[in-house]
C-alpha cells in the first residue's frame, strides 16, 4: 500500500465517521449530551431494579453494572447501526466507487468515539473514588480487541444484510439473548459450573469481565475468557473481510 | 497506450422486487428473473480519446459506465482501467443535508478519491467555482437545488482525474450552469484527457467527442467517427417514421392592437409540405414561417430562435444572417430537415434584433409551441436549423 493510498483511506474513514457523528447529534437539541444521557439512564434503571428489587449481593453494584454495561452498549449499538450502514448509505454505494468496508467500519468508529467519551468520565470517577491504578492501562488493549471483534461481526453481517432483508431482525433477537448470556447484571462467579465451558465461548464474556475487574480492582481470573475472545476474533476477522470483499463487488446491484 | 480495456464484459442483473429473506433462502431455492445488461463487450479506449456513448434507454449505457467507474463488477470478462477515474455520474452523491457546505466538500472529495491535504489545496478553487458565497458554512439543507448541484459539480471537476465519466449530468441545472459544464468539459478535451460522455444530446456528442459508440441491447453495434455513427444512429429512427401533428397551437398571430412602431412579428406558423395533412411523412421538412412588419426606418435586422424543452431548459439557439427589412412586410423561414425530437413538446423563443445584437426590436419569450409524437420512443435531440430568407 502506497503512502498516498494509506492517507486516503485514513482521511475517508475520518470523513465518514464525522458524518456519522454529526448527522446523529447535530440536529438534536441537546446534541452530544445524548451520548451521556442514554447510558446513564439505562445504568440508573438497571441498578435500581437489581439492587433494590432483586437485591443482588455484589460490592459497589452501580459501578459494577456500569463497567459491564458500557462495553455492552458499544457492542450492541455499533452492531445494530453497523449492520444496516450499507442500506443506510445506498445512494453512495450506487453512485460512487470507494472501499465499501469503510461504511460499516466508520459506523463502528463513530460508536467507539462516543464510547471513549463516556469511558473517560467513568475512569475519572473511578480514579477519584477508588484511587489511581496502573490496571486502568489495560483498558486500551481490551477496547482494541472489542473494536476488532465488532468490526469482524459487522463486516460479515452487513454484507448479508444488504441482500437479505431479515438479517437485522435476526440480529435484534440474538442481541436480546446475548445480553443475558454475558456477565453484565451478574458477576461471572454466578454462572453454574456445569454450563461454564459453554458459557465462556461467548466472546463478550472476556470483554465485560475485563472491564469489571479493571474498574473494581477485583481479582477475577479474566485471562482465560479474554484469550478465548482474542482467538475467536482472530478467526472471525479474516472470515468477515473475505466474505465482505467477495460480496462487495455486487453491492451496487443489490441496493 | 490504452486507458480502458474491456474484454468480453457481460453483466447480468437479477430482477426482484424485494430483498430476499435469509431464513427462507436457507431452505427454499430462489427463483430469479435475470436480464443481461451487457453482452460480450470488447472495448479499448486510448489515452486522450473522447468517446460518446449513444443508444436507446436500456441499451446498457449506464451499466457500461458503472463498470468502468468500478461501482459494479461485470459478471463475466475483465476490466482494466489505467489512471484515476472521476465520475460525473451523480453530482453531490454523498452530500449530507445536516453538514455544512465546507464539511460536505471534504466528505464528497474524500469519497471521490482525494486525501484531505489535496482538498485543502483545492478548497478555495472549489468554493470560488461553486459560487455560493456565505452559504459555505451553512448546512446543505438550506441550499437551493441549484446551489447543491453547483457545489457537487465543482467538487467533481476539481478532482483532476485522468479519465472523466459523464452521464447525462448536463441535463440538470440552469442554462448558465450547463454552459459552465460544457466549458469545463472542453477544457478537459484541450488537456488531452480521456473522457466518456453518455448523452441523448446528439449535437453535444458530435461536438465534444471524436469517437462514438452505439450500444444496442447490451452490445456495441457501431463504433467510429462520432459524426458518422450518430448519423447512422439517427437514420435508424427515420425508417417508417410517422409524425403526427395534432396541436392547434402551432400558430400564433400577434395581437393587432399593438402600437404600430418599430419592427414587429406579425405571424408565426408551422407549414407542412402538404397543408391538409396532419401527418408529416418521414422525408418532410419541418418549416416555420415567420412574418414580420416594419413600421420604422430600420433597414436590416437579425432574426433569432431559441429552443427549450418542456421544462424550459435551453436546448439550442441560432440566429439568422442579415435580413433586409426595406420592403416593410415580409417573412423568413426556419427549416429543419429532421425533427428535433421524436416525442414531446418544444418551446420556441423568437427575437428580432439589431445587427450588433444590442437592440431587441421584438421578442416572443417561449410563446410558440410544437408537439411531436412518434411511434418510436427515443429521446435524441437533433438541431439542424436553417434560415431561408425570401
Amino acid at each position: 500500500m502506497t503512502k498516498r493510498k494509506f492517507a486516503y483511506l485514513k482521511d475517508l474513514t475520518i470523513s465518514l465517521t464525522i458524518k456519522e457523528l454529526k448527522s446523529k447529534y447535530t440536529s438534536a437539541t441537546l446534541g452530544f449530551l445524548w451520548i451521556l444521557i442514554n447510558p446513564l439512564l439505562q445504568m440508573i434503571i438497571l441498578t435500581l431494579v437489581f439492587s433494590i428489587f432483586l437485591k443482588i449481593e455484589v460490592e459497589n453494584y452501580p459501578l459494577f453494572v456500569f463497567s459491564g454495561l458500557l462495553p455492552w452498549m458499544f457492542f450492541s449499538l455499533s452492531l445494530q447501526s453497523g449492520i444496516s450502514s450499507l442500506i443506510a448509505n445506498r445512494d453512495l454505494i450506487k453512485k460512487v466507487n470507494f472501499p465499501r468496508e469503510l461504511l460499516p467500519m466508520s459506523s463502528v468508529f463513530a460508536h467507539l468515539f462516543t464510547f471513549c467519551l463516556v469511558l473517560v468520565l467513568l475512569t475519572a470517577f473511578v480514579v477519584v473514588t477508588l484511587g489511581p491504578s496502573f490496571l486502568l492501562l489495560f483498558l486500551i488493549p481490551v477496547i482494541v480487541l472489542e473494536t476488532i471483534l465488532i468490526i469482524s461481526i459487522v463486516l460479515l453481517l452487513s454484507s448479508l444484510d444488504i441482500y437479505y432483508r431479515d438479517v437485522s431482525f435476526v440480529l435484534q433477537a440474538m442481541l436480546t439473548v446475548w445480553f443475558y448470556a454475558t456477565p453484565i447484571l451478574y458477576p461471572i462467579e454466578f454462572v453454574p459450573e456445569k454450563y461454564f465451558a459453554f458459557y465462556i465461548l461467548n466472546p463478550m464474556v472476556g470483554i465485560t469481565t475485563s472491564f469489571q475487574s479493571i474498574f473494581l480492582h477485583t481479582n477475577v481470573a479474566t485471562f482465560t475468557p479474554i484469550l478465548i475472545s482474542a482467538v475467536e476474533t482472530a478467526i472471525l476477522l479474516p472470515i468477515g473481510f473475505f466474505v465482505f470483499k467477495k460480496r462487495s463487488k455486487y453491492f451496487a446491484d443489490w441496493v | 497506450m490504452d486507458a480502458i480495456i474491456l474484454q468480453n464484459v457481460s453483466k447480468k442483473y437479477s430482477l426482484s422486487q424485494y430483498r430476499p429473506i435469509l431464513l427462507k433462502s436457507l431452505f427454499v431455492p430462489q427463483e430469479k428473473e435475470e436480464v443481461w445488461a451487457l453482452k460480450n463487450v470488447n472495448l479499448n479506449i486510448k489515452k486522450g480519446e473522447t468517446v460518446g456513448i449513444i443508444g436507446e434507454n436500456g441499451s446498457g449505457k449506464s451499466t457500461l459506465l458503472k463498470i468502468i467507474a468500478g461501482i459494479t463488477t461485470p459478471t463475466k470478462g475483465s476490466v482494466k482501467v489505467n489512471g484515476r477515474v472521476g465520475s460525473l455520474i451523480e453530482l453531490g452523491a454523498g452530500f449530507h443535508q445536516d453538514l455544512t457546505g465546507r464539511e460536505n466538500i471534504y466528505l464528497n472529495g474524500t469519497l471521490l478519491g482525494l486525501t484531505k491535504k489535496e482538498i485543502d489545496k483545492k478548497y478555495k478553487d472549489i468554493v470560488d467555482f461553486a459560487d455560493i458565497g456565505e452559504f459555505i458554512n451553512q448546512p446543505i439543507r438550506t441550499y437551493s437545488s441549484g446551489m447543491t448541484i453547483r457545489l457537487g459539480f465543482s467538487v467533481a471537476v476539481h478532482l483532476d482525474p485522468d479519465i472523466l465519466l459523464i452521464d447525462e449530468v448536463l441535463a440538470v441545472g440552469d442554462e448558465e450552469f450547463q454552459r459552465k459544464c460544457i466549458y469545463k468539459i472542453s477544457e478537459f478535451q484541450k488537456l488531452k484527457k480521456t473522457f466518456i460522455l453518455v448523452s441523448h444530446n446528439i449535437t453535444l456528442i458530435e461536438n465534444l467527442c471524436k469517437t462514438a459508440i452505439w450500444l444496442e441491447k447490451g452490445k456495441i453495434l457501431k463504433r467510429g467517427d462520432s459524426v458518422k455513427v450518430t448519423k447512422r444512429y439517427l437514420n435508424s429512427f427515420r425508417v417508417e417514421k410517422k409524425i403526427l401533428y395534432k396541436n392547434p397551437e402551432n400558430k400564433i398571430i400577434i395581437n393587432s392592437k399593438q402600437p404600430k412602431t418599430g419592427v414587429k412579428f406579425k405571424e408565426i406558423r408551422y407549414i407542412a409540405d402538404n397543408a391538409n395533412s396532419t401527418f408529416l411523412s418521414p422525408n418532410n421538412h419541418l418549416k416555420i414561417m415567420i412574418e414580420y412588419e416594419n413600421y420604422s426606418q430600420i433597414k436590416s435586422a437579425l432574426f433569432g430562435v431559441a429552443v427549450y424543452d418542456e421544462l424550459g431548459l435551453h436546448l439550442y439557439g441560432v440566429s439568422s444572417p442579415k435580413v433586409d427589412l426595406s420592403d416593410g412586410v415580409g417573412c423568413v423561414y426556419l427549416v429543419m430537415d429532421k425533427n428535433p425530437i421524436s416525442n414531446g413538446k418544444l418551446l420556441f423563443t423568437f427575437g428580432i434584433s439589431s445587427l450588433d445584437g444590442h437592440i431587441q426590436y421584438d421578442w416572443l419569450e417561449k410563446e410558440y409551441t410544437l408537439s411531436f409524437k412518434d411511434k418510436i420512443n427515443n429521446n435524441f435531440l437533433n438541431f439542424n436549423f436553417k434560415w431561408v430568407l425570401k
